[in-house]
């Protein structure tokens, strides 16, 4: 027995010296010594980590010390600082998709180590979702972010086989829209509006191409993207929800690559290279519709007559100075033609550039600074009829905010400015056609400045305990020159209680303002375990106006001006992370709970475009918004994806001392886009390495909608009476999808085929509802209208391929 | 391997069950609401008799239901009340009062212990001149089928004054229909049976509103009903447009009702709302009252077809066969009923029908 036992205490010896031999012999030594009269007791090792495929910077990277995690990670320009005791220690980078790098450092002075990591070769039967530490959703120390990256969204079955990123996340906990087809994103509640929506946190304000099926972020040219629906941090503002963050590629230093794609949906384009080695990379990325030439086969006049384009182009460019100053200018370009028949149609373009600087001042200073200018269009009109008209409205807005990052020990400090200038375009009705009688109009809107100061400070207070806080001085002016209606005094506004306009020069119009205190916790009790919070305070001075059931691309993007007041809004949220078996499964549940105050509302029958006195036409209110959020999501294996469930209320309640322009009597009503019940289902089986098999259900309740509820004559007219609003549903929404993802017939080259079902059951899902009356009992009887309402399979092909 | 296929197995199963489920049809029939109060009267400076229909919503049907005892009084500015009679179905009428152009009026409805108030209405003093003419076409009617239709339109001047004005239309048609006339083979012919005056108000969903204050030179255009071409028009055919100067109270009233009746269901559809109007319970100033109370100057003109302005062959159902037997005519040959139908109808010629 003691023999046997001899022997096995041998061979574990054994085998730890020879694993520790073995990861010995990764370590690659260096040494770092300073003058004999700057001898100190502790030295800063400082340096950045980038990609060895993309050569881009990394963020998020851990750092690991003497077999401990610092606590310290990568910052968003990949940057890293660390101050430890003089001597030596074992450094390692490590980041769950890539290959760990392992250092031995004898610092006997301050030291810069710039790392290269390359990306893991998974092994069959394993794949990782998370691209990033499989342990960040216990550790970070912000509540409700999510993250992923392209790869991960490529997997998840998508409409006409296009991944992206809004979809993506409308079957993440939390994240809704109005339903297919309509732009934007309700997160935790909030009106799509609500949500800031940034590239490379440059502000965008159409995010949507074919009625909101698509964004306007082709897939190929995005990197990542960040969400933050919980605490936003203090470096972002403008919106009263949440704020989302999509990274854009950047070209390729060394090699020039080529990618092209022919779906049945769209066509896509990509190069990417070196313009000077080294120096200076671009990228250019184009995608446009192909379901213009099916329309054509279609029997049915009214949509073989139809037209539905859209595009959009990326174009990066990138310059490095040094190793430590960086130059990108970025321009994306999107546009969208959508017409019915001969009734009705829209388009839409948007542009936003901008230009941005990185400069890393001192080896723990960087300063980012970044300029944008955006320009939004949009139009609808009516190509035929007595009199074809067209209404065009816009907004165009200039951008800058400058950002320095200090690392002091554990605590990063981000400080800086940004400001927002928008200009609303003018709205006009002209005529469509030579023959149309219409005589033109042209109402102006208003202009406004915001800008807003802020701090953020994230500290790792202990191995347990982690920090995020932050202060935003938000301050917004309506801007002249421009005229003010004046209404009579104690009288609601009406156009029929204008009394005077007023005009006023360059020269502020009204000011609004106040600080926006933010933070977030973590605390990480026991390993794989952690508890968070947060809470964040919001201004909103930039919101859209719709009288439509749900948002559309055409919304009205207004300013607040003398009436229209900004909204704001607090918002809290908890949660417990817990992960198991060594991090193959993340569990989380959250709860979040916000008000907002001035959140608006339409009155019954507004009539919105080309109001020259828009706010007679609004009502504000109080909007709350609370929910519980569960996540089970398995990060490796065979299987992989994620099963969430959101419990989700939205509610808002109008006020004002005239009870005829209370909604609903002044009561809580729910909002068009509450849907208490959410549950997303994503699985991928990967079958080897290239192919796999995805399916996505996703399950939520029916929105709220207005209906009549009896019928009453007028002078022999049948007139509806409808009930309070939205206080029906239509019915639950459910959509199951499917895609098989595999390699392409040319084993030499990088090709991929991807084909998908979308709506895979062909449901009817309903996205409103409408009333026609029945024969026998003249009773409006309710329809519903479905956006798709058939299976739609595509497929797509991708070559790529470097010369 | 065993687990790895299991795993797969459980996963196809999960995704079948929730593939299937989740059938469902939209019926929010079990949801409405009955028993809501609807008043609605109108009275005028011109011949129409003052009327007020009051009825309750029902859910049984969705046209509501008559309330028969009900006292209804309208309340002049000085004071003075006028009963309105009973005229059947909800309907009360005061026959022989015209309103004078610039007093209020209000209306008071008694029902049991509750007693309902109008706002004070006071009859506007100005109205439009209309010039009428038709045009008659061929184009899609009441579905994508393309018929022969008769369009209505007006051009309206309104008077050169600052005094904001607000304009409705109801358009009504009064068309005659001559039933056959039977001669027997022997003996005296009965006398011919008078000829039907049929009723009935066209396109009453296209509501016809204009706001003066948008009209630059005080002219306007407008197209105020359709009706497709029929048999109706082998006898002669008249329209009669009442242009209804209004309040602005009820201008927005009608304004509300006609974007309700205008949505089709479209995604961009303003949505509609319960349209308030302007009568209240005294005591309970929150129950929810249907309807309006308006008062109109107003002013009718016409207009009429025969035969030969008909640029289509039309079909003569009933003319006189020699032979032919009495029941094989159809019945609308032989009774104004049975070719009225609904609509209201009368063997007595109005007065202002063209003589001969």
């Amino acid at each position: 027995m003691s023999s046997i036992l001899q022997t096995l205490i041998f061979i574990g010896i054994a085998i730890f010296i020879q694993s520790n031999v073995l990861a010995q012999s990764d370590f690659q030594e260096v040494r770092f010594q300073a003058n004999q009269d700057e001898k100190r007791s502790t030295y800063i090792l400082t340096g950045t980590v980038k990609s060895l495929e993309s050569n881009e910077t990394l963020s998020g990277i851990s750092i690991h010390i003497d077999g401990f995690f610092s606590g310290i990670n990568t910052d968003n320009n990949g940057l890293y600082l660390i101050e430890l005791d003089s001597g030596i220690h074992r450094v390692v980078f490590r980041q769950i998709s890539k290959k760990p790098v392992f250092y031995t450092v004898a610092l006997f002075g301050n030291g810069v180590i710039d790392v290269i990591m390359d990306n893991k070769d998974f092994e069959l039967e394993m794949f990782t979702v998370l691209s990033e530490e499989k342990d960040r959703n216990v550790r970070e120390p912000i509540t409700g972010v999510t993250k992923m990256n392209i790869e991960e969204i490529k997997l998840i079955p998508a409409f006409l086989g296009e991944p992206d990123v809004i979809n993506t996340l409308q079957l993440m906990p939390g994240i809704t829209s109005v339903g297919e087809g309509s732009s934007g994103l309700n997160v935790r509640g909030g009106q799509a509006d609500q949500n800031l929506l940034m590239m490379n946190e440059a502000i965008v304000l159409s995010n949507s191409h074919a009625l909101g099926f698509l964004s306007s972020f082709n897939s190929d040219a995005v990197q990542n993207f960040s969400l933050f629906k919980g605490a936003v941090p203090s470096y972002f503002g403008g919106r009263s929800a949440s704020a989302l963050n999509i990274e854009m590629k950047k070209g390729d230093f060394e090699n020039w690559s080529y990618q092209g794609s022919l779906g049945t949906a769209t066509s896509k384009i990509m190069v990417e290279g070196p313009i000077l080695p080294e120096k200076t990379s671009m990228i250019a990325a184009a995608r446009r519709s192909n379901v213009n030439g099916f329309l054509n086969f279609v029997k049915e006049p009214d949509v073989k007559n139809s037209r539905f384009n859209f595009h959009d182009i990326y174009v990066g460019l990138n310059h490095k100075f040094s190793d430590k100053h960086f130059l990108d200018l970025n321009l994306l370009q999107t546009g969208d033609d959508f017409q019915l028949s001969d009734q009705f149609g829209f388009k839409w373009k948007n542009l936003v550039t901008y230009l941005a600087s990185r400069n890393l001042i001192f080896d723990n200073f960087s300063l980012v600074s970044l300029f944008a200018y955006g320009n939004f269009n949009n139009s609808f009109y009516e190509p035929s009829g007595i009199d074809p008209a067209i209404i065009n409205n816009g907004l165009t807005y200039q951008q800058a905010k400058v950002s320095g990052f200090l690392t002091v020990g554990e605590m990063e400090i981000i400080a800086g400015v940004e400001a927002v200038n928008y200009q609303s375009k003018p709205e006009t009705l002209s005529p469509y056609t030579r023959d149309s009688g219409v005589i033109p109009e042209q109402v102006n809107k208003p202009k406004g400045l915001e800008w807003a100061p802020f701090v953020a400070l994230e500290w790792n207070l202990t191995d347990q305990l982690a920090f995020s806080g932050g202060l935003r001085y938000s301050n917004y002016m309506q801007l002249g020159p421009d005229s003010v209606n004046q209404y009579l005094e104690n009288q609601p506004l009406s156009p029929f209680t204008i009394t005077e306009r007023i005009f006023y020069g360059n020269q502020p119009i009204v000011k609004y303002g106040g600080f926006e205190p933010r933070f977030s916790f973590s605390w990480n009790f026991k390993e794989e375990h952690s508890i968070k919070g947060g809470y964040s305070s919001m201004y909103q001075y930039l919101q859209t106006i719709s009288n439509t059931t749900g948002p559309s691309p055409i919304d009205l993007w207004q300013l607040s001006t003398d009436y229209i007041l900004p909204q704001r809004s607090h918002n809290f949220s908890l949660g417990y992370f817990r992960n198991l078996k060594d991090n193959e499964w993340s569990t989380s549940i959250e709860g979040y709970f916000r008000n907002s105050e001035n959140q608006i509302d339409y009155k019954d029958f507004a009539d919105l475009f080309l109001n020259p006195h828009i706010e007679t036409e609004l009502v504000q209110g109080i909007g709350k918004a609370y929910g519980v959020e569960l996540l089970i999501q398995r990060n490796s294996g065979t299987i992989t994806g994620w099963l969430a469930y959101t419990y989700s209320r939205s509610w808002i309640r109008t006020h004002s001392p005239y009870d005829d322009l209370l909604i609903n009597g002044g009561q809580w009503y729910p909002t068009n886009y509450d849907k208490p019940h959410i549950v997303s289902l994503v699985s991928s089986i990967h079958i080897n390495k290239g192919r796999s098999f995805n399916v996505s259900s996703n399950f939520a309740s029916g929105r709220p909608v207005t209906s009549p509820t009896v019928g009453y004559l007028v002078d022999g007219i049948l007139i509806p009476d409808y009930g309070d609003r939205n206080s029906f549903r239509i019915p639950n929404y459910f959509r199951v999808d499917l895609s098989y993802l595999t390699n392409g017939f040319f084993r030499e080259l990088d090709d991929r085929i991807n084909i998908s079902f979308y709506n895979l059951l062909g449901r009817r899902n309903a996205y409103s509802v409408f009333f026609q009356r029945e024969q026998d009992t003249s009773r409006l009887i309710p329809y519903r209208v479905s956006i798709l309402g058939a299976v739609f399979p595509s497929f797509t092909y991708t070559i790529k391929f470097a010369p | 391997m065993i687990k790895s296929k299991s795993k797969v197995s459980l996963w196809i199963v999960c995704t079948c069950i929730l593939a299937f489920g989740c059938i469902e049809r939209l019926d929010f029939r079990r949801e409405y609401i009955e028993g809501q109060l609807v008043i609605y009267g109108l009275i005028t400076d011109g011949e129409e008799t003052p009327n007020v229909t009051v009825s309750r919503t029902r859910t049984s049907s969705f046209l509501p239901e008559g309330i028969h005892d009900a006292i209804v009084n309208l309340i002049q500015e000085d004071g003075t009340k006028r009963l309105f009679e009973y005229a059947g179905i909800g309907k009360y009428e005061l026959p022989g009062f015209k309103a004078e152009l610039g007093k209020g009026y209000k209306l008071e409805v008694k029902i049991g212990e509750q007693t309902y108030e109008s706002q004070i209405e006071t009859m506007p003093t100005i109205s439009g001149n209309d010039e009428l003419r038709y045009e008659i076409g061929i184009e899609p009617y009441d579905g994508p089928i393309e018929r022969p239709v008769l369009t209505t339109y007006t051009k309206t001047t309104l008077p050169q004054t600052d005094e904001p004005i607000y304009l409705r239309w109801k358009v009504m048609e009064t068309s005659l229909w001559g039933l056959v006339w039977i001669i027997p083979e022997s003996g005296l012919p009965p006398p011919q049976p008078p000829p039907c005056f049929i009723y009935d108000e066209v396109d009453p969903n296209r509501l016809k509103l204009y706001d003066g204050a948008f009209s630059n030179n005080r002219s306007t255009e407008l197209i105020l009903g359709k009706r497709r071409v029929d048999n109706t028009f082998i006898w002669p055919y008249y329209q009669s447009v009442t242009q209804l100067s209004i309040n602005q109270g009820a201008y927005e009233y009608w304004q509300q009702l006609k974007i309700m009746l205008d949505n089709q269901g479209s995604l961009f559809d303003i949505p509609s709302a319960t349209v308030k109007g302007n009568i209240y319970n005294t005591e309970n100033p929150d129950e929810k009252v249907l309807g309006y109370f308006e008062v109109a100057k107003t002013k009718t003109t016409r207009f009429y077809t025969l035969y030969s302005d008909m640029p289509f062959y039309l079909n003569r159902p009933c003319d006189y066969i020699r032979g032919k037997r009495e029941d094989e005519y159809l019945p609308e040959c032989i009774r104004c009923e049975a070719r009225a139908g609904s609509r209201r109808w009368t063997s007595d010629r109005p007065s202002w029908w063209f003589s001969d």
